[in-house]
């Protein structure tokens, strides 16, 4: 049967297996080495240092969902131009077909692409791909204090800090 | 020997990965577990000599339409804290239903017996088997016998990522 | 590795594809339109919205006449081309169904100009999603165009897909939440069947080491395969192409899909696709259910999806309240009557079916018209609505009255000559098989025939026997004040219903003037 293929993706599973097992390694061994004393602080979801608030259930912006799309557009994409890039610029397909071979495929190809790279355009050109920034609300608070009292406040405090330190 | 017992733990785990999903309440572990259906497929896809298509499958179905549905489970509008789960209805029907029809494919296929099909020995007896990597004959048989559908599946792509984006645009418009 | 890869035939093959290329310039215009619409679509946005009209018009003219050119370029006896490398089959049968196709899309583009859904939501004058709504259109047409074309079960795959991608998402652009829920209803029965079809193809390409139905080592290998998995590859495959048609027991998508989706849309869902649908299950008859070699009854299951289908769709219109879900019914009857013809496999049945579907376009697509236009008058698609509406509009009451008769089948509408065509087959496939099955069809089909008088005649009997009601009389005499009546309807709307109307009276007085051209369609079944 087919041994070369066969050996070939022997190789990478045992790959896969060999970082399995690492992995199992290294959290074997931190298990049997760490000591094992949890409180409610410890627990907690780490957030950078904040009180995680709310669920991880919560609804995702839906303009992932369109960059997702977009991505598989040229994931199938990619997964056609592979085997065409290991064949379209061989000498002797060339050289028995007195050069067509090489236009042709180069043709297809660019026609190829160029239908798909409109939808790109598409979504792109119509904003699909634009990421809503937030909205920056500006206070409108006037406050009665003159702005000049606030510097003169902060430069005795800086002064008092620059003491302190 | 040790490639039987590679294929067929793939083969278990395909089958145990895809049962998962049909059992599973939770539409995420179900869209969990169809990746390792769809990486157990692609192991399979190797055995059959099918190269190209193991590594297809795990670039885009793993890769790309997984991300998408796990993606599509999350924009669920309905989410507010717990898990999006389905029921399943009508269980013993469609339970009867399915295995009638597998008893009688199994028995079709295994009636068949696809080693002495008339095709199979002409191409066995003219030595006319792929032993190698495929990609190189893919290419070739893209660009000369294939080349129609391949313009086709652009224009099916075109249109397919078009229709998406606007309606999820537009989804996303209305709320 | 360099062994496997066969170079000295390469060349040859690649000019060969390259000549091909010139013979499907229908569908290269075709594709050129859509990206040219979809580039208008990024430079124009919302601007100079009548220019993506006129383009898709434009378009449509020119492929139209460049299928009538290829028509009068192929000769009546030729068997047709087989083009890149027996991808797809290029033949009279094929032209005359694009030619079809092209039509009914013009129609449907004319029909759309003056649409507009009840929110307003769908409306090609003012909203900006004009130049999305014809890229997909197009998209959907050059899959009907392969459809038709393809010999290859991978083309015809590809090119199923290719229209039920755009169905679906056309389905959609009333963007309210029956349309979605009509959307989401479709994607999960097409996806189904879709895979259900695939899964026959995977079968019989195992059965026979190609996917090239019109191969010899296809018919060989079919011939020579065990039965039983012959049955079910078969089977399954034909799902696919019964999904298309909207034939039981794949019809179920049909009625919500036909309430929800936007009207014009429908009018081409309700003509295109089946129509496309119609050719490859003819050609799959001809190369895969007459090939096998066993005794395979395929003519009595055909006839019995026919009764099934038939007795489906009319009985379910009976009770329909809603015109659009009443004509969904009626589709599904129809493919039903359609599907007679198919399984007739006769020169006189392939006549048959393309005669009836010619018809059936015509007549659907002028029902929907009407309905578009008396929805945008009453603001409703309910059958009560139609009370009194042909008193107030006579031409629009005509007009509807012949389409319900032809719809029907009654003289003296081409209706009529279509479904005695289809029994005349029908009675000659009896004649020649003696299949008690066919008797017992042609009698389900006259029998339907007959329900579905009660139903189709029932709108044009509110329309001219049942009063309207008070809150319209009331209207009516607001409108006999002011002196004229407020006429709501579109005069453009008007000029295209007599153009659809007419030829369903002509064709029934001169039905030789289409047979004719459809006799110069060599098929063999």
């Amino acid at each position: 049967m087919q041994h070369n293929q066969l050996t070939g993706f022997g190789e990478i599973l045992l790959f896969i297996i060999g970082a399995i097992v690492f992995v199992m390694i290294a959290l074997l061994v931190a298990r049997l080495i760490r000591p094992h004393r949890p409180n409610p602080e410890k627990l907690t979801t780490y957030e950078c240092g904040e009180d995680p608030t709310g669920t991880a259930w919560g609804q995702f912006n839906p303009r992932f969902y369109i960059i997702a799309l977009i991505f598989i557009l040229f994931d199938v994409e990619i997964v056609f131009l592979f085997p065409w890039a290991t064949v379209f610029g061989r000498q002797e397909l060339i050289a028995a077909t007195e050069g067509l071979w090489g236009w042709f495929a180069l043709a297809e190809m660019f026609i190829f692409v160029a239908i798909l790279a409109l939808g790109l355009a598409y979504a792109w050109a119509k904003g699909f791909l634009d990421w809503i920034k937030p909205h920056v609300k500006k206070p409108v608070y006037r406050s009665p204090i003159p702005k000049a009292l606030y510097e003169q406040v902060n430069e005795r405090n800086g002064k008092n800090k620059a003491i302190d330190v | 020997m040790i490639q039987q017992i590679i294929f067929y733990t793939f083969a278990a785990l395909t089958v145990i990965s895809a049962s998962v999903i049909i059992f599973t309440h939770n539409v995420l572990y179900a869209a969990f577990s169809l990746i390792i259906t769809f990486l157990g497929v692609a192991a399979l896809y190797v055995f059959a000599g099918a190269d190209f298509i193991a590594v297809t499958q795990v670039l885009v179905y793993v890769g790309g339409i997984l991300v998408l549905m796990i993606f599509s489970v999350m924009l669920t509008n309905k989410i507010s804290g717990q898990a999006v789960t389905t029921h399943s209805h009508n269980r013993f029907l469609g339970g009867l239903i399915g295995l009638v029809l597998f008893v009688l494919l199994m028995f079709g296929i295994l009636q068949a017996n696809y080693a002495s099909l008339f095709w199979l020995e002409k191409a066995q007896s003219s030595g006319n088997i792929i032993q190698d990597s495929t990609i190189q004959l893919l290419g070739v048989k893209l660009m000369s016998d294939y080349v129609l559908p391949f313009e086709v599946a652009a224009v099916l792509l075109l249109v397919a990522l078009i229709g998406a984006a606007y309606i999820a645009q537009r989804q996303m418009d209305e709320k | 590795m360099e062994k496997s890869i066969e170079v000295h035939s390469l060349g040859t093959q690649l000019s060969e594809i390259v000549e091909s290329a010139f013979f499907v310039f229908p569908e290269i215009c075709l594709l050129a339109f859509l990206l040219l619409i979809l580039i208008f679509d990024l430079i124009f946005r919302q601007k100079l919205l009548w220019l993506f009209t006129i383009t898709a018009l434009l378009g449509l003219f020119l492929t139209t006449g460049l299928l009538l050119q290829q028509w009068s370029l192929t000769a009546e006896s030729s068997e047709g081309l087989s083009l890149f490398s027996r991808m797809i089959q290029l033949d009279r049968l094929a032209i005359y169904f694009k030619i079809l196709i092209c039509v009914s899309a013009v129609f449907t583009v004319l029909i759309s100009v003056n649409y507009k859904s009840r929110a307003g939501s769908f409306h090609l004058r003012s909203v900006k999603r004009i130049g999305e709504y014809y890229t997909v259109l197009f998209g959907l047409l050059l899959g009907a165009m392969l459809l038709s074309m393809s010999t290859h079960l991978l083309i015809i795959y590809l090119a199923i897909e290719l229209i039920s991608i755009s169905s679906y998402i056309l389905t959609n652009f009333n963007f309210d939440e029956r349309s979605t829920e009509a959307s989401i209803k479709y994607i999960l029965y097409g996806g189904v069947s879709s895979g259900v079809m695939l899964y026959g193809m995977s079968l019989l390409y195992g059965l026979t080491g190609t996917l090239d139905m019109t191969h010899p080592s296809f018919q060989e290998n079919i011939a020579a395969a065990p039965m039983i998995l012959v049955l079910f590859a078969g089977l399954f495959t034909l799902g696919g192409f019964l999904f298309k048609i909207s034939s039981a027991p794949f019809h179920l998508w049909a009625p919500d899909v036909y309430e929800g989706a936007p009207t014009p849309v429908v009018a081409l869902f309700s003509v295109v696709p089946k129509a496309a649908g119609f050719v490859v299950l003819m050609r799959y008859t001809a190369h895969f259910f007459s090939q096998v070699s066993f005794d395979f009854p395929w003519q009595t299951l055909l006839a019995v999806i026919a009764i099934i289908t038939l007795l489906l769709g009319n009985f379910a219109a009976l009770w329909q309240k809603n015109v659009k879900r009443m004509m969904a019914y009626s589709s599904i009857a129809h493919s039903g009557f359609i599907l007679i013809g198919v399984l007739s496999t006769s020169s006189f049945g392939m006549l048959s079916v393309l005669f009836y579907v010619s018809v059936y376009a015509l007549m659907n697509l002028a029902a929907f018209l009407i309905i578009i236009m008396i929805s945008r008058e009453t603001g409703s698609e309910e059958i009560s609505q139609y009370r009194g509406l042909g008193e107030q509009y006579p031409l629009i009451g005509v007009l509807m009255l012949i389409a319900m008769i032809s719809l029907t089948g009654l003289p003296p509408t081409a209706g009529f000559t279509a479904k005695l065509f289809i029994f005349s087959s029908l009675w000659e496939a009896y004649q020649s098989s003696d299949n008690l099955m066919l008797l017992l069809l042609l009698v389900f089909g006259l029998f339907n025939t007959v329900v579905s008088l009660f139903y189709y005649l029932k709108i044009p009997y509110f329309m001219f026997f049942k009063k309207s009601e008070t809150t319209f009389v009331a209207d009516r005499f607001s409108h006999q004040r002011t002196g004229r009546r407020h006429d709501k309807f579109y005069l453009f709307d008007k000029i295209l219903a007599i153009v659809l109307i007419f030829p369903l009276l002509i064709l029934f007085f001169k039905s030789n003037w289409l047979i004719d051209f459809i006799h110069t369609i060599p098929f063999e079944f």
